[in-house]
């Protein structure tokens, strides 16, 4: 009986392995095996267009990130603003459309899909959406700001270096904002009634009950969004690249190494590049699995 | 004092509603506004907010007759376009079906079975969701271009599948551990193998959760860019998105075949997210945070 069992066991783990093995198979090819490749070439001076002058450099290709490049620098303060204006600006919104839509309306589930529509559009699509609106002499902001009297002449909004990353921010945060209602209004409606009912007999105001009662019962989802918009602003690609495509202005560190290894075609700079990329991903990869498995705590 | 403060509160919402409303919709309302404006009146200032004399003009030129734009020389825009589209169905489609069944397979192994090193094995499937792109890239485009798979379509389809594993892998897992065991115990008890009771006693069960992976997979395909915008060179395999960057000339925007081309890029994703509205909301949460 016990070897039975034992043969039940090991047939089992069989099947598993046999009925994972494809996407392990993928998963190695096109993820693990890129990643750990991509490391030795990161010691080469390398360029696609004159391959044949491949050469070692051993980390001089990480000392020039460090120490030489100034637009390395200057993308690295860009992703810092770019982050900090998206991940606060996405996470009011979302706060507050989360809370507006925890109340009863006629009409709410409309008004449900309605918020979802930014982040449902392809992102690149996005970009030259606002592109459009933003435009400096046709576009509709500044068409609205200057029928409101608010503006006398029209303003290049996105060939300002000052507004065009705050912009870039601000469309980013408009994509995403719909992500973290759906979180964070997952999270309001768990909050039990009874909870809110006592605090008013207690005689607690609105503005009391919100931030003695409501917020810190959403804390460990307010972490999990953040976790999460933490790592969607430092990937944002699309929306950056149909706004204002590799200006220097707003030029992020996911732009520049676009830039470097697939316009450039430094295959090896950019490999140096992206692992330092990869390394501070890595430690927001370990919040994020610390984070979703710890609930929120 | 209290029905004064009833209705204030009333008032406020339906602000905080109307403001919401602006906020999500008056920029998709405006690029579907300009689409349908003739050039003349989307070059105006200021702008016509409504169209004096509406057109469908830039849909025609995009699917049915043509124009020149800045790729013409060598390619009529209009098939470009046109090609662009039915790549990105194919992208979208493939994907989908496939991971609906991929991802079903994985998540209840995941969910159901025991066998070594189950949690190093779950891990290596959702540590690829933090990693940025780059530093896999570099290597998967010198990989692509060993095995003939740059600029194609089945090379795309690999990649997205991929990509799509970690998530809708954890979401089926999620959704087949939310349903009782007993269910297929009790087939199995009947003489069905544990793969036999899954296909016929639990999918049926867990089809709103295959439905998440459909919805949730279609729209992150569709809406995919980096990816073909590295691996993809003509019209044979580039998606729509990448066509769409090529009205973007520069010294100079097509800015009325972009307005039109960017209504039909944002209508599948918007009709799938209205219809199956509930499974996306669904998707999202349980393929993201796990509670």
């Amino acid at each position: 009986m016990k070897m039975r069992l034992g043969n039940i066991r090991r047939r089992e783990s069989a099947v598993a392995l046999l009925l994972l093995s494809p996407a392990i198979f993928l998963l190695i090819l096109f993820v693990y095996y890129p990643a750990l490749n991509t490391l030795p070439l990161s010691f080469f001076e390398y360029n696609l267009k004159i391959p044949w002058r491949k050469k070692f450099v051993g980390l001089s290709n990480y000392m020039k990130i460090f120490v030489k490049d100034g637009d390395f620098a200057r993308s690295f303060t860009n992703t810092i603003v770019f982050m900090t204006v998206t991940i606060s600006l996405s996470m009011l919104v979302g706060l507050f459309f989360a809370i507006i839509l925890n109340e009863k309306f006629p009409g709410r589930g409309l008004v449900r899909s309605i918020m979802l529509l930014p982040w449902v559009i392809p992102p690149v699509v996005n970009g030259y959406m606002w592109q459009w609106i933003l435009n400096g002499q046709w576009g509709a902001l500044n068409g609205l700001l200057y029928q409101a009297g608010l503006i006398k002449d029209y303003i290049v909004w996105l060939a300002n270096p000052t507004y065009s990353i705050l912009w870039c921010a601000f469309v980013q945060a408009w994509r995403d904002s719909p992500f973290i209602s759906v979180i964070l209004l997952a999270a309001l409606q768990s909050i039990p009634l009874e909870l809110i009912e006592a605090s008013k007999v207690d005689g607690a105001d609105a503005v009391q009950r919100f931030i003695y009662v409501v917020l810190p019962l959403l804390r460990p989802s307010l972490t999990v969004a953040f976790i999460i918009e933490l790592i969607n602003s430092f990937m944002a690609f699309d929306v950056i690249y149909a706004l204002t495509g590799v200006d220097p202005a707003t030029r992020t560190l996911m732009i520049y190494n676009f830039q470097v290894a697939f316009q450039f075609l430094e295959f090896g700079y950019g490999a140096a590049l992206s692992y330092v990329l990869f390394a501070i991903g890595l430690i927001f990869a370990h919040f994020y699995i610390k984070v979703i498995y710890g609930g929120g705590r | 004092m209290t029905t004064f403060n009833k209705s204030l509160r009333k008032v406020m919402l339906l602000i905080a509603i109307g403001f919401l409303i602006f906020w999500s919709v008056a920029p998709i309302a405006w690029i579907f506004i300009s689409s349908i404006s003739p050039t003349v009146e989307l070059f105006s200032r200021p702008p016509h907010w409504i169209p004096y004399n509406p057109t469908l003009k830039n849909y025609m030129d995009l699917l049915v007759t043509g124009r020149g734009f800045r790729g013409a020389t060598v390619i009529p825009a209009v098939r470009y376009f046109r090609r662009g589209l039915v790549n990105s169905l194919i992208y979208a489609v493939t994907t989908t079906l496939i991971m609906a069944i991929f991802s079903s397979i994985t998540g209840y192994v995941f969910a159901r079975y025991n066998f070594p090193l189950k949690n190093v094995l779950f891990y290596l499937f959702i540590g690829v969701i933090p990693i940025p792109g780059w530093a896999v890239l570099i290597t998967i485009y010198q990989i692509f271009a060993t095995a003939g798979l740059l600029n194609t379509l089945h090379g795309m389809i690999l990649l997205f599948i991929t990509y799509r594993l970690p998530i809708d892998t954890w979401l089926m897992k999620s959704y087949f551990e939310s349903i009782p065991r007993d269910i297929e115990e009790a087939a199995m008890i009947d003489g069905c193998s544990k793969l036999e009771a899954m296909f016929k006693v639990v999918m049926p069960i867990a089809l709103p959760g295959v439905a998440a992976v459909l919805i949730v997979s279609f729209i992150s395909t569709w809406n995919a860019f980096l990816a073909p915008l590295i691996f993809t060179f003509t019209e044979e395999a580039k998606p729509l998105t990448v066509v769409i960057s090529e009205f973007i000339g520069q010294y100079y925007v097509e800015w009325d075949l972009m307005s039109a081309a960017a209504v039909i890029a944002i209508i599948p994703p918007l009709f799938f997210a209205f219809i199956f509205q509930k499974y996306l909301i669904q998707g999202l949460t349980k393929g993201a945070v796990k509670y």
